[in-house]
């Protein structure tokens, strides 16, 4: 789909589906944003906190793609078949 | 739990502001820039996850567990649901497209409909800030915050 035809908000975004895993990032972020607005006594270094913790989150969600895949691809295909 | 917090009623109103819209609850116990924050926070996830999926990653029929998370995001959960029905299911844009189910009856599809990964994610972003604006409402019905020591 071409982009000047793309209607916002109506139809999906186009070209997302090969960037999709992407979104994580706008993800944790946002969750984050919530959060440490709510979890923190008082919101001085709230920026800081909300940026560890997203970073905390993404490397959380890479390391478990990794054992994942490491589980997958490597130790399943060792097992016997029968 | 401390003894005032078992005391003090839960503020059924901020929660209610709260559902809503994000960040009223916060905002009328008088904690602005936390209601500020929960409102970037939740409304964002929101028009994220639309603005990825399209108003078809908010089905209150076709996706009736992920709209029950979605609903906690308010009435703008509702509003997008009903734009889906609307626009879409109703061929006002896009174009109504033969679908043939595996028992052999023929359907309509709107073209503008997402499939894959992208509906995927933009019904996860909408859920997401549903279930994060029913966590920030139940903190708003505490009531109001007394000062960091």
């Amino acid at each position: 789909m071409n982009l000047l035809a793309w209607m916002p908000f109506v139809q999906p975004m186009p070209g997302a589906i090969h960037w999709w895993w992407l979104l994580i990032v706008p993800m944790v972020a946002g969750v984050s944003v919530v959060w440490k607005a709510i979890r923190m006594p008082s919101l001085e270094r709230y920026w800081r906190e909300v940026g560890f913790m997203s970073a905390q989150l993404l490397l959380g969600m890479v390391a478990l793609a990794a054992g994942l895949m490491v589980l997958v691809r490597v130790v399943l295909p060792l097992l016997p078949a029968d | 739990m401390s003894e005032d917090a078992q005391e003090s009623p839960l503020a059924l109103t901020a929660g209610l502001l709260g559902w809503i819209w994000p960040g009223l609850g916060h905002l009328k116990n008088g904690d602005g820039r936390r209601g500020r924050l929960v409102m970037l926070g939740v409304v964002g996830l929101f028009l994220m996850g639309v603005l990825i999926g399209g108003v078809d990653c908010v089905d209150r029929k076709e996706d009736g567990l992920w709209f029950v998370a979605q609903a906690g995001a308010g009435p703008i959960a509702l509003v997008t649901d009903a734009a889906n029905t609307y626009l879409l299911k109703g061929g006002r844009v896009g174009e109504m497209l033969p679908l043939t189910l595996p028992n052999g009856s023929v359907s309509q599809v709107n073209s503008f409909r997402g499939v894959g990964a992208v509906n995927d994610i933009g019904t996860l972003f909408t859920a997401m800030a549903g279930l994060m604006n029913v966590v920030a409402l139940l903190d708003a019905m505490r009531g109001p915050r007394k000062a960091a020591s």
